[in-house]
């Protein structure tokens, strides 16, 4: 599964968004229901933590988007193009989760955790 | 068809295969292909069949919806009204919604699917016929079932998204509810049966050649939403199956009181509920990206694009449900990523719908009743989609939530998304389905009526919601500012009736009467032009080899070579139903996949589930266990008529040649099928898990009880078991890829046993743990999760014991090897899920605080 | 007919606006929280109805017949432009200015710590009914909202049966009313004036008819509206007879203060204020509409009905000040 050719290639960059996705919202929430102070109105190391993991997830993303593009290089000639396909298309949705990443983790900069 | 005087160099140019008498071979086929009449046509399991009972059925339920809509509009006319009392307005919105919903938008879309796809991907049927059919009977039984409930005037009355508390026994006492819970769950099985059917089959059932990357791009679309199902579905599924057993055994998980919080239901019904709407759009827009290359007269722009944007919605989709919840009380950053996440599912759409636009711009398109329907597709939903954008910006949502802004939004992009490219599909089908061309006068009424309706009834209503109106109020006061606008949507909604009758009659009248079609009357480039219209239920004499996107323009002459039996499989003295099985990335063959013919099984099966239904409505619970009883015999008994069974394919020999049967050897669709079966059931399970870690957590008066204690020793044994009857299957499979059958019936004996023993220990360790469910909601969700252990060891143990008494027939040996790897699946699946709840319901709450 | 046209061209502005009055309209704020709300709506409406406008054309536009198609290099260009100027560019740019004044937009709206602390208002919802507590000033009546006009409030709502929702459009947006939590709106109006609330969120029976007067008063009338509400009237302990029946029959469910704690129903301290004809509705409420969870009080306190009912009607009434 781990070839740039697997079809499974085309879920594992969104597959791992969705999880990222599951753990920051979780862990906001869990963080604010027992961890802080309701009134703070401002930004806090729930923040920190969430920025960190969010550019992290971002980074695995983009590093498999390259690595994918890079294993697939030496064999290219030999794939069918049914292959080229799956990591053409596989490439283009890790950027996309990578994308979506960035955006959905955006506010994280920005808001404080708990208001 | 056949020409007697074909000169022999034709006959070698298609490497010399023997032409077949064209009226002998499909008589040959008809055999074993037929449907036959009468009584026993409730045995009827073919795709084309059952699609169109599926899209027949959803029909019905759209006028049905369609009529309850129009008694709401004529009240809402005028100020005051109440000659439709409170009490049966409220079952109207709430069956309106859930009747369009999931008796209509779901159901006639999978029918639609259930019909092209095979015929689209060079198929003869789809994976597993028997289950589509019990697929349509759910359906069938389950919406009588709700509709008993409309004509004796206990509807389901509290939304079609069911809040609680106000769903819950305390607020809604009497049937009502149950109607709604019972039933939908029951049509549900419908759906998820098809979503399984449509992603096995579109993996492993495309003719020869077709890559991953020259299938259609419809193909990709209901790839997409059958697997959006069955990651969707569950979720409402266990939703439902916990306030069922809320209401009618006390059961706390949405009450307050004890433990419960009635968010959950809230999270838990939209993690369904937002996906649901892309389930709906996607195959809607899949229409779109089939028909219009067609009537541009080129291939559609930006394949991959597509796709990437097709598999970016899909999983996006799963991440927008809080936007439903804004005004909840959840704090703003997490709003935050949900607001954003709604925006950016704005971008694959529009990468789809600019593929659209580039395609007709550098096409030559021509202009046919489907484009009609389609360019009102394209204005309307462009306007759904840009209010779906607005309502994702916070402070502006909370000012429109619940009001009818977001009934207008909801409308546009439902009746924009699915109903326009809903209709431009049945018109550019119409000629497939019944041999016969639509209309073009007709239908210009048809959709200007309709159009013209529509936006009269909806565009105004965005207005009516800004102006304060909100949903679900079944008359409203003078001087509000709402009186016009009222007006005219009901004056727009008797417009847009009358379009849609004009359709209907169109439809009708053409499909009965019409003009006859010639071969392929649009000039499409799929393959399913090339059958028969209407087609035959064999769909293909022989199975063509394809090397590109557009067969049939590749390849003109297809539909007459296919016919003259020129292509792959043709033998059929052998008396099975048969069709490819290949490679799902390469399109190479890999078997010859033997489908079931007609069969009883399913329709008994589903009235056996439809009397459980109702012996649950009823509470005569004894009734509802012998029905239970009586659907597993069932199931167990068709399950049995596989493989080598004398019912199915006894004798595996296949023509020189030719690949092997899928069940001598060690892949095929019921393995794929069962792998897709446990996804969906992975998702029910994660989201009990996510609703046992969110009680936790966050319930207001989450508490633990006074006396109860997990009887930890016993689980632990029970999940520690499980485990070890796996790698024990795995070992007895191991032997049998190695061609050692030896021991085989003896080692599947000692592991029923051994289920036997797990299903002992989970029983003693339930007793030991002295809950009371009726307390707590953390008793009562220890409860579901042991019920959902027990019933996996229970049915590993049953699946075991089947598996062991095959061997002993000899159903199941070295040389059809195929069975024991599905029951690895359930049994490993079974052995991380007891597991996960071990540690979920033991480990967690000593780390948390107290168990 | 020059100047009928040019009278139609003026006014008609003028009549699309006055549309988009009323007194639950998003679209005549009178507080800052809906002004924004209806800032970002007039923003998002121009430029959703650009879009539309710009898509439609294009798309009618590459629906013209021709015979020929385009050639293939200019064909990808424009294929590449459309896929990602239309497809990508537009949605992801809207989505940014869109997000850049949302984000703090929704922020301005929290209940943020203000210097002062705003005024606290516990609202909290029964089916079809409003009980509006004033902590600080311990004065409790139902289905009346008043507020000082010229400063953030904090409304404190939850709900004691099944979820309902708190909104007031001319002043901001809602709030859903949930049992077990307590969630705070902040709300604040400019200027004095009525408005109306209603439920927002579909809770049975009665909630087509779960609506309220909110009235936003000067602070000076204010606070003398909260002193007549903190004040007992003295005629009723100068009915003992009456006021103890109105203890037997009505003090298991409603409180008065004075006379009885109360329990599920609303408090009618100042009920008089609020209804011209208890006994009208008392008798007939059970036959129409909207419905009430109330028991059919017609048949309560057989005999004594009228009397209490008129004794609540004087006693209840506002003083005159």
């Amino acid at each position: 599964m781990s070839s740039p050719y697997h079809p499974m290639q085309l879920v594992f960059g969104l597959a791992i968004w969705a999880v990222w996705f599951v753990m920051i919202y979780a862990g906001l929430s869990i963080a604010c229901e027992h961890l802080v102070e309701m009134e703070g109105g401002t930004l806090s190391w729930v923040n920190l933590v969430l920025m960190a993991f969010t550019m992290l997830t971002c980074g695995l993303l983009l590093f498999l988007a390259h690595r994918t593009w890079r294993d697939a290089r030496p064999s290219w000639r030999d794939q069918s193009s049914a292959g080229r396909f799956i990591v053409r298309t596989a490439v283009m949705l890790n950027l996309v989760a990578a994308l979506v990443t960035l955006a959905v983790g955006l506010p994280v900069v920005m808001l404080p955790p708990c208001l | 068809m056949t020409d007697h005087e074909a000169p022999l160099s034709q006959e070698r140019e298609h490497g010399g295969k023997p032409l077949l008498d064209a009226a002998e071979q499909h008589n040959k086929l008809v055999r074993v292909w037929g449907n036959p009449g009468g009584l026993r046509v409730l045995t009827v399991v073919n795709h084309t069949a059952i699609g169109r009972y599926f899209m027949i059925t959803g029909a019905v339920f759209f006028i049905i919806g369609g009529l309850m809509a129009m008694l709401m509009r004529t009240q809402l006319a005028l100020p005051g009204q109440d000659w439709i009392p409170p009490h049966i307005y409220n079952q109207l919105f709430t069956m309106h919604g859930t009747v369009m919903m999931f008796l209509f938008a779901v159901p006639i879309l999978e029918g639609v699917a259930l019909y092209v796809i095979p015929k689209m991907i060079g198929a003869r049927d789809l994976a597993f016929p028997r289950l589509s059919a019990l697929g349509y009977y759910c359906y069938l039984f389950g919406g009588i079932i709700l509709m008993t409930s409309v004509v004796l005037g206990i509807a389901p009355d509290t939304g079609w998204f069911m809040y609680t508390p106000l769903s819950d026994a305390v607020y809604t006492p009497g049937l009502s509810a149950d109607f709604w819970l019972i039933g939908i769950t029951f049509i549900e099985i419908s759906a998820v049966a098809a979503g399984i059917e449509l992603v096995v089959s579109i993996m492993r059932t495309r003719t020869e050649g077709m890559t991953l990357q020259t299938m259609p791009l419809f193909a990709w679309y209901i790839l997409a939403m059958s697997l959006m199902i069955v990651f969707g579905f569950p979720p409402l599924i266990l939703a439902s199956i916990l306030l069922e057993l809320e209401r009618a055994a006390g059961l706390p998980f949405y009450d307050v009181l004890r433990g419960g919080d009635p968010i959950l239901w809230q999270h838990l019904f939209w993690l369904f509920g937002h996906p649901e709407v892309y389930i709906i759009f996607l195959p809607a827009a899949g229409i779109i990206s089939t028909i219009l290359p067609v009537f541009a007269r080129r291939p559609m722009v930006g394949y991959r694009w597509v796709v990437v944007s097709v598999i970016s919605t899909a999983f996006i989709s799963f991440g927008l449900w809080v936007h439903h919840m804004f005004t909840v009380g959840i704090p703003q950053l997490a709003q935050a990523f949900f607001s954003v996440a709604s925006m950016m599912v704005a971008v694959p759409t529009g990468i789809q719908i600019f593929a659209w636009l580039a395609t007709l711009w550098t096409g030559r398109p021509v202009f046919e009743v489907p484009m009609l329907w389609t360019i009102g597709f394209l204005v309307i939903f462009v306007i759904g989609g840009l209010t779906g954008v607005m309502l994702a910006l916070v402070p502006f949502n909370w000012q429109v939530h619940d009001t009818h802004f977001v009934v207008a939004h909801m409308h546009y992009v439902l009746v924009g998304g699915m109903f326009f490219p809903l209709v431009a599909g049945l018109y550019y089908w119409w000629p497939h389905l019944t041999g016969r061309m639509p209309s073009k006068v007709l239908a210009h009424w048809g959709f200007w009526l309709t159009f013209v309706g529509f936006n009269l009834t909806f565009l105004v209503m965005h207005l009516t919601g800004l102006l304060g109106m909100p949903r679900r109020v079944y008359t409203y006061d003078a001087g509000m500012g709402w009186n016009w606008p009222n007006l005219v949507s009901s004056i727009g909604g008797f417009v847009m009736a009358a379009g849609i009758a004009v359709v209907i009659l169109d439809l009708v009248l053409h499909g009965l009467a019409g003009r006859r079609a010639r071969i392929n009357p649009w000039q499409a480039d799929t393959l399913e032009w090339a059958t028969a219209t209407p087609p035959a239920p064999y769909n293909f004499v022989s199975l063509p080899k394809v090397s590109g996107r557009h067969p049939l323009w590749e390849q003109p002459d297809l539909p007459e070579t296919i016919a003259e039996g020129r292509h792959g499989l043709t033998s059929i003295n052998h008396g099975r139903r048969e069709t490819w099985g290949t490679d799902p990335v390469s399109g190479r063959i890999r078997e010859i996949i033997h489908l079931p013919g007609n069969s009883w099984w399913p329709f008994f099966s589903a009235l056996a589930l439809a009397f459980m239904c109702i012996g649950l409505l009823a509470k005569v619970y004894v009734i509802a266990l012998a029905a239970a009883l009586v659907a597993l015999g069932l199931l167990l008994r068709w399950a049995w008529e596989n493989g080598t069974h004398p019912a199915a394919a006894p004798d595996g020999r296949t023509a020189a040649g030719e690949p092997p049967l899928h069940s001598r050897t060690f892949d095929g669709p019921g393995l794929w099928g069962m792998g897709v079966t446990l996804l969906a059931n992975g998702s029910l399970y994660m989201s009990l898990l996510f609703g046992w870690f969110y009680l936790w957590t966050v319930a207001p008066q989450w508490q633990l009880p006074e006396h109860s204690h997990l009887h930890w020793p016993l689980l632990l044994a029970a999940s520690l078991l499980m485990p070890l009857g796996w790698l024990w299957l795995r070992r007895l499979i191991a032997r049998l890829r190695a061609g050692d059958d030896a021991r085989l019936q003896q080692g599947l004996w000692w592991l029923a046993l051994l289920g036997c023993g797990q299903c002992l220990l989970l029983i003693a360790g339930w007793w030991r743990s002295a809950l009371v469910p009726g307390d707590t909601a953390h008793d009562a969700v220890i409860t579901v999760f042991l019920m959902y252990t027990l019933l996996h060891c229970a049915l590993a143990t049953v699946m075991a014991l089947m598996q062991a008494w095959r061997a002993r027939r000899g159903y199941v040996s070295r040389l059809a090897p195929y069975e024991p790897l599905l029951v690895e699946y359930w049994w490993g699946y079974s052995a991380v899920t007891t597991m996960v709840s071990f540690a979920a319901l033991v480990l967690w709450p000593l780390g948390w605080g107290g168990a | 007919m020059r100047i009928a046209f040019n009278t139609v061209f003026k006014f008609a502005p003028l009549l699309l606006l006055a549309a988009c009055d009323g007194p639950q309209s998003t679209l005549q704020p009178a507080g800052p929280a809906a002004h924004t709300a209806a800032l970002l709506w007039w923003g998002m409406f121009i430029v959703a109805t650009a879009v539309t406008v710009m898509v439609t054309v294009f798309w009618l536009w590459a629906m013209r017949p021709r015979e020929t198609m385009l050639p293939a290099l200019r064909a990808r260009q424009l294929q590449k432009r459309l896929i990602i100027g239309g497809g990508l560019l537009l949605p992801l740019g809207a989505s940014v200015v869109l997000l850049a004044f949302g984000i703090p937009a929704g922020h301005s709206m929290l209940p943020l710590a203000t210097d002062e602390p705003p005024l606290r208002i516990e609202v909290t919802a029964r089916q079809w009914w409003w009980q509006v507590h004033y902590p600080e000033a311990q004065v409790t009546t139902a289905n009346e909202l008043h507020l000082p006009a010229g400063r953030p409030v904090d409304v404190h709502v939850s709900s004691e049966d099944v979820i309902h929702s708190f909104w007031v459009p001319r002043l901001g947006g809602k709030m859903d009313m949930v049992p077990g939590r307590v969630n705070v709106l902040r709300l604040s109006a400019a200027e004095p004036g009525v408005f109306r609330a209603q439920c927002a969120e579909f809770c049975g029976l009665g909630h087509a008819h779960m609506h309220m007067p909110v009235t936003a008063h000067t602070e000076p009338d204010f606070q003398r509206w909260l002193a007549q509400q903190q004040r007992a009237p003295d005629e009723r302990q100068a009915e003992p007879a009456l006021a103890s029946a109105f203890r037997e029959h009505c003090s298991e469910c409603h409180a008065l203060r004075g006379v009885s704690q109360g329990g599920a129903g609303p408090d009618l301290t100042t009920i008089g204020a609020r209804r011209t004809d208890i006994l009208g509705w008392l008798t007939q409420h059970a036959q129409q509409p909207p419905p009430t969870p109330a028991p059919d009080h017609g048949q309560l306190a057989p005999g004594q009905l009228a009397d209490i009912a008129d004794w609540l009607q004087r006693s209840t009434e506002a003083p005159n000040d």
